[in-house]
């Protein structure tokens, strides 16, 4: 999608998610004597955040309709390495329980420095040492020194 | 208060605080001055570090990271022209145009000294305005603390800038994501999709580190920032201070203008030294005989923008330490940082942990000093540290957010919520919304439904005689102006521009 939709695009979107904010608003469980219950911020929120967003899709109308104006690209995002730091971020995160906090961290560590350095400045004997020395100690800094509770897992 | 700044000064004179301020004040010093890096990412990754520690040891090394890191910016914003932190847009303007004539030494010498003058002035007004405010603060109740929410929210104008719907909204989000969880009053679980991790709502740290840290490295990994290899100006002399005392005497103005408008703004909620520097820059020019001196490589523009972004400490520690509004982003981390340790901001602090609160005050006096020793003599090693390769740092960086975030309640959940803010940081930025009216909506949210609610109980359901609390009626009104007043300023501007093209 070009550049010049995306604020109209974005006006849809939370335009669309104020109604279902206020639909899940209504459900919102309370106790039955207050009139202003746990429902009634979020669906005053609910349509502060409509209105807002017709704001939005207005505004964006009209950067739609100009003509595009140059715009500044500042090269290609690398949208490869944006999802590839997401999905090493994920399973960061849902492997962390089971093979513990030193095994992923060294591993994440060495693929994200691999993926920010993207091909020049690959130095893997460097990148190895630096996640595997700063893994170790992180663990045993904050599980030794400052008491603090990390997941062992396989090694623990 | 005497007995108690004693007391204070007592609990931070032992070796341990003492070594924790330095080393917050040489952690925050290289945060503040790599870019990309910022004070804020830096108390989120020294937060773990602290809870296993008493709070008047904590606390020494949040104000120390505080303090050096918003002083910090200066050191890239003079020798690369890019500001470490937002704190030091400003300093760019004329610090590197001196940088680029030869007196780079000048420059960061008047930096660090306006920097600790700065700081001090701020610290004297936190001391004199923070207990009477507090006192005063004890009479609200709920209707007050809904109104001061209210205005506070109101800010959101303010740091929307230009794009005020899309401040709004990013507002709005915040306030959203503070609804799930159990609902005030009630205790009924809301918008938790019957995940029971939820049930507790979003911590606030784990949100923060990813709004402000986690979508930085997602930033850049999307751009070759990461590679670029800055010019660093490395070759610079340093006599004393860089200036006389004739210069020195000169700026006085300036820097006790300065001062008061970054303390002015550092008070207000949600915005602080990010938005003074800027605006005492402005004014020093526009006050100025020469404005055409500006942007050359004039020390008054340093001074102007190095004095205020440092005032905005004292006065964003005000409403923090006072009402429980943090003043800025790093004073809501700080907020994060207290809670951790079962302080609650606000008036009750200055009674049940008055030696806590006086702690924080003689933690920042002496983080100051150290600042200024600490950058005097060690500018060149600072300098040295900006071309540390950041494609090796960043990825260090979310490992320790990721123990911080685990290390809050033991639970890999609360590293999801770090990932979920910091997806929604990312993507706000590439769709150009400003991302700090969220912290506004998250904090604020809680403290005005908890207040609206408490006072219809009080005042059985009729919501007029929440018009009868003077204090509270000050603020509506005062919310009242500050809608007013944006809505204006937007629809000037909006025409200015318009009859520009």
């Amino acid at each position: 999608m070009k550049k010049k939709y995306w604020d109209l695009a974005s006006g849809i979107v939370l335009f669309a998610f104020s109604i279902v904010l206020f639909v899940g608003a209504m459900n919102v469980k309370t106790l039955e004597v207050s009139t202003f219950g746990s429902g009634f911020f979020p669906k005053v929120v609910a349509v502060m955040l409509a209105f807002a967003s017709l704001a939005i899709i207005f505004g964006g109308i009209k950067t739609a309709r100009a003509e595009a104006e140059a715009e500044a690209d500042k090269g290609n995002p690398r949208w490869k390495a944006v999802l590839a730091t997401f999905a090493i971020m994920v399973a960061y995160a849902a492997l962390m329980p089971f093979a513990g906090f030193m095994i992923t961290t060294a591993l994440y560590l060495f693929l994200q420095i691999n993926i920010l350095s993207e091909g020049r400045h690959r130095r893997p004997l460097l990148f190895v040492g630096v996640s595997l020395v700063t893994s170790v100690g992180i663990y045993y800094l904050f599980v030794k020194a400052f008491n603090l509770m990390l997941p062992a897992g396989i090694l623990g | 208060m005497l007995e108690l700044f004693a007391a204070g000064f007592a609990s931070v004179f032992t070796l341990a605080s003492m070594f924790m301020i330095t080393l917050g004040v040489f952690v925050g010093i290289i945060f503040g001055s790599i870019p990309g890096l910022t004070t804020t990412m830096a108390v989120a990754l020294c937060l773990p570090l602290t809870f296993g520690m008493p709070p008047a040891i904590a606390m020494s090394l949040l104000m120390g990271l505080y303090i050096g890191g918003t002083s910090g910016g200066l050191i890239s914003a003079i020798l690369i022209n890019i500001p470490g932190t937002p704190a030091s847009v400003a300093t760019c303007w004329d610090g590197h145009p001196m940088a680029s004539r030869g007196e780079a030494g000048k420059a960061l010498g008047a930096g660090v000294v306006f920097s600790f003058l700065g700081t001090l002035l701020s610290i004297v007004a936190l001391v004199f305005i923070a207990p009477p405010l507090a006192e005063f603060a004890l009479l609200f109740g709920p209707v007050e603390y809904f109104a001061l929410a209210l205005f506070a929210l109101t800010m959101i104008g303010t740091l929307a800038g230009k794009q005020l719907a899309k401040g709004i909204v990013v507002g709005l989000l915040g306030l959203i994501l503070a609804f799930v969880g159990m609902a005030p009053i009630d205790a009924f679980p809301r918008f938790t999709f019957g995940i029971h991790d939820l049930d507790g709502g979003f911590d606030i740290l784990p949100a923060l580190i990813g709004l402000f840290a986690v979508s930085e490295i997602l930033s850049v990994a999307e751009s070759d920032f990461a590679l670029k290899k800055e010019n660093v100006l490395t070759k610079f002399k340093m006599k004393g201070f860089g200036f006389s005392v004739k210069e020195f005497l000169g700026q006085m103005y300036n820097m006790f203008r300065s001062a008061l408008i970054g303390i002015g703004i550092g008070i207000l909620p949600g915005i602080g030294a990010g938005t003074s520097n800027i605006v005492a820059y402005s004014v020093a020019k526009s006050q100025d005989k020469h404005p055409e001196k500006y942007g050359t490589g004039c020390l008054d523009g340093v001074v102007a923008s190095e004095t205020s972004n440092n005032a905005s400490i004292g006065g964003a520690m005000v409403p923090l330490l006072t009402l429980g509004v943090p003043g800025d982003t790093v004073t809501a981390m700080i907020l994060g940082g207290l809670m951790i340790h079962g302080l609650t901001p606000g008036p009750l602090l200055f009674i049940s942990n008055g030696v806590v609160v006086y702690g924080i005050f003689a933690s920042l006096i002496i983080a100051n000093f150290v600042m200024l020793i600490m950058e005097f003599f060690g500018i060149r090693v600072f300098a040295k540290l900006l071309s540390v390769p950041k494609h090796i740092l960043l990825p260090v960086i979310f490992a320790l957010c990721v123990v911080g975030a685990y290390g809050l309640n033991n639970r890999v959940f609360d590293v999801w919520v770090v990932m979920l803010f910091g997806v929604i940081g990312y993507v706000l930025n590439k769709l150009k919304f400003p991302t700090s009216p969220m912290i506004l909506g998250i904090i604020l949210g809680p403290m005005a439904e908890t207040g609206f609610r408490r006072g219809m109980q009080m005042n059985e359901g009729n919501f007029w005689l929440f018009f009868t609390r003077p204090i509270g009626v000050f603020f509506f009104f005062a919310t009242v102006f500050m809608i007013v007043f944006t809505a204006v300023g937007n629809v000037r501007n909006r025409r200015k521009e318009e009859a520009r093209a």
